[in-house]
């Protein structure tokens, strides 16, 4: 699942990231076909999020109506 | 730019729902009431029911115009100073011709100079080109690009090796190298084209709320020059401000992302929208087509803002110059937006996001329940039962039913009430606060939108069988690939034409021929569909040549030639320059 609580807004990588706006361009990455003058390198993590909920089977579904019962039972 | 509260906005949501949802059960009632004139059978709740859905959306999209017309865009004081942001604009681009494509970057990055903070931003052109010899033509038109513009170090260029999830992948792959590198990116086309003031509006606003996640501005479409593409620049240019300020008043901070002429902020673009390949094949499956939506969705998910200003200006793009080009551009969109029934229980999505998929699906679909309807309606005198003239027991004389043509009628005038009545309302606010003057005056704006109307009344049909052709290869499972954008002036011969329709010509002539067989009585109402599909060549070639009328004028064109948008002079000085620069370096950018 993803975190959905509101977004952290404290932008903590701007004190860690590259000075390559104000630098020379650097080249490009190994996939990556460079012309001349590509972007500046400057990483930054971009997750795949979740969009899909996980399939299940039909009999999966109705057994798990019994699971709450079964915590119950382990709890008890 | 302020947005209506929270409250303020699910009282709009709830009165244009439920409006909507009266006017399309209105309209059922009205339809079973004509139905019942002679027995109700199983066709009469069939087509009813696709009434009710059809004048449902009708009804949704006039009724935004109504709200766009009865709200007044809050216009915020604009703000001098410094701008302490890092912004990159980015330029997708694939398999576009350079010569159309970088003289606008060109005048882009002068615009941007001329503001006085051109050293805040930077342009990447990020090529998907699949041809390697297409690649080299880029390769040279860019280095010709950094000549014309003394860009270099502000103006960059990389291409993918491979264009793995096509444009987002692209935008993607820029964010995961270089992302960290900027605050804001301004996302375009590769015919976009936005002023430098507004760019740097946009990114002021962005500073302004650091809650504001993506900030859309309403394209205006340029440079058409056929019928066809004249009216749809004119009709986007009347009244698509008054639709999206409805729109606005109704998604508050849930609002929408077009895939371009839009600034986001990167690190919450970069957290929230990674798009996964959907399990399965295409064109359910794989990559997210209509990956906007998707985005404006999951920026709304993480808690971040998502608002179309209406009020920037300085935001151009260009259409389809014919109706085969439109079609084909919805055949992707048709993909796309189907697509997104995968994405309606996506875990976390705010209600009004998931409505959003559901009326982009709608969108596609309404035109198949037309059709439809229509084809139920011809079919339905084998459903009628026979007549009963004696429905009471005992009693001695014959009830001849009657008919209903009243309700009929009265159906037909709401229907059609609704597809013009927005329109004609928008002329009319248009002349009253003095917005026509910008189309050529009160007399010219309303010949130019009876032609606009009787334009979409011909192409309306012709649409429809695109559109439901379209909607049936996706729900069969052919995968309509991602086909690189046709520009140009899109001029077609009646031979073109004639192979591009054939088919909805003879589909016309069919149902033609099963309604005068099997309901005579229905000709006449069915000729305004019918008979557009039969001359659908014709109608085809003759919109896509070049348009002499002096109808169809926005306010790009009517201005004074120094008032006229500063960006498109430029352009049009770049396409000069390197048209000159091709001849003097051979084979530069051809």
């Amino acid at each position: 699942m993803n975190d959905l609580s509101p977004p952290d807004l404290s932008f903590s990588y701007k004190v860690d990231r590259p000075s390559a706006f104000d630098a020379e361009p650097l080249a490009g990455g190994d996939a990556v076909t460079s012309l001349r003058i590509a972007p500046p390198e400057a990483p930054l993590l971009m997750p795949t999020q979740v969009l899909e909920r996980p399939q299940r089977s039909l009999l999966a579904g109705v057994l798990s109506f019994f699971r709450p019962t079964r915590r119950v039972i382990r709890r008890t | 730019m302020t947005v209506p509260s929270e409250a303020g906005v699910a009282m709009i949501r709830s009165v244009l729902l439920t409006g909507s949802v009266l006017i399309g059960c209105g309209a059922f009632v009205l339809f079973m009431r004509f139905g019942a004139a002679d027995g109700l059978d199983v066709m009469d709740f069939v087509r009813a029911s696709l009434i009710l859905v059809s004048t449902f959306w009708l009804a949704w999209g006039a009724l935004q115009a109504v709200a766009g017309l009865t709200t007044r865009p809050f216009v915020p004081a604009r703000h001098d100073g410094p701008l302490t942001s890092r912004i990159a604009v980015l330029v997708p681009i694939y398999n576009e011709d350079p010569a159309d494509t970088f003289p606008r970057i060109a005048a882009m990055e002068a615009s941007l100079r001329r503001t006085g903070f051109g050293d805040r931003f930077h342009i990447a052109i990020l090529s998907d080109t699949r041809s390697d010899v297409a690649a080299k033509i880029e390769a040279q038109a860019f280095h010709h690009l950094l000549q014309i513009t003394g860009a270099e170090g502000r103006i960059f260029y990389r291409r993918r090796s491979t264009n793995q999830g096509r444009k987002a992948g692209n935008i993607q792959d820029f964010f995961t190298r270089s992302g960290a590198a900027y605050d804001l990116a301004v996302i375009l086309d590769a015919d976009s084209l936005m002023e430098g003031d507004t760019m740097v509006e946009m990114a002021r606003r962005m500073e302004a709320d650091p809650k504001l996640g993506l900030l859309q501005t309403l394209p205006q479409i340029v440079k058409a020059r056929s019928r066809f593409g004249r009216a749809q620049q004119f009709a986007a240019g009347f009244y698509s401000a008054i639709f999206c300020r409805g729109q606005a008043m109704m998604q508050g901070r849930t609002g929408p992302f077009w895939g371009h002429n839009a600034i986001v902020r990167v690190r919450a673009f970069a957290e929230s929208c990674g798009l996964p390949e959907l399990s399965g094949q295409p064109p359910f499956g794989g990559h997210i087509m209509s990956h906007d939506y998707v985005e404006a969705a999951l920026l709304a998910r993480a808690g971040w803002h998502v608002r179309v200003d209406d009020d920037l200006g300085g935001s151009f793009e260009e259409g389809p110059e014919n109706m085969v080009l439109h079609a084909r551009r919805d055949r992707r969109w048709c993909q796309g937006n189907l697509q997104h029934a995968r994405l309606l229980l996506a875990p976390g999505l705010k209600p009004w996001s998931r409505f959003i998929f559901v009326q982009g699906i709608l969108a596609y679909l309404a035109p198949v329940i037309w059709l439809t309807f229509l084809l139920c309606s011809i079919l339905a005198p084998l459903f009628v039962p026979p007549p009963d003239y004696f429905p009471v027991e005992g009693w001695r004389w014959p009830v001849v039913p009657v008919s209903q043509p009243s309700q009929a009628i009265a159906l037909a005038l709401g229907i059609l009430g609704l597809l013009f009545l927005p329109k004609l309302l928008i002329l009319i606010d248009a002349v009253l606060r003095g917005r026509s003057a910008g189309f050529g005056g009160a007399m010219r704006a309303a010949g130019s939108v009876g032609a606009e109307l009787l334009l979409s009344i011909l192409s309306a049909p012709v649409f429809m069988m695109f559109n439901t052709r379209s909607v049936f290869q996706v729900l069969s499972g052919r995968d309509g690939g991602w086909p690189a954008q046709a520009r140009g002036d899109g001029r077609m011969t009646l031979q073109e034409a004639w192979i591009a329709s054939r088919w909805i010509v003879m589909t016309g002539i069919l149902v033609g021929g099963l309604a005068a067989w099997l309901a005579p009585h229905l000709l006449i109402w069915l000729a305004p569909v019918l008979l557009p599909l039969v001359i659908a060549p014709a109608l085809i070639a003759w919109s896509s040549a070049p348009s002499t009328s002096a109808l169809f004028q926005t306010p790009s064109e009517t201005a004074l030639p120094e008032n006229r948008p500063a960006i498109l002079r430029l352009d049009e000085e770049f396409r000069q320059r390197w048209a000159a620069g091709v001849d003097s370096h051979g084979k530069t950018a051809a």
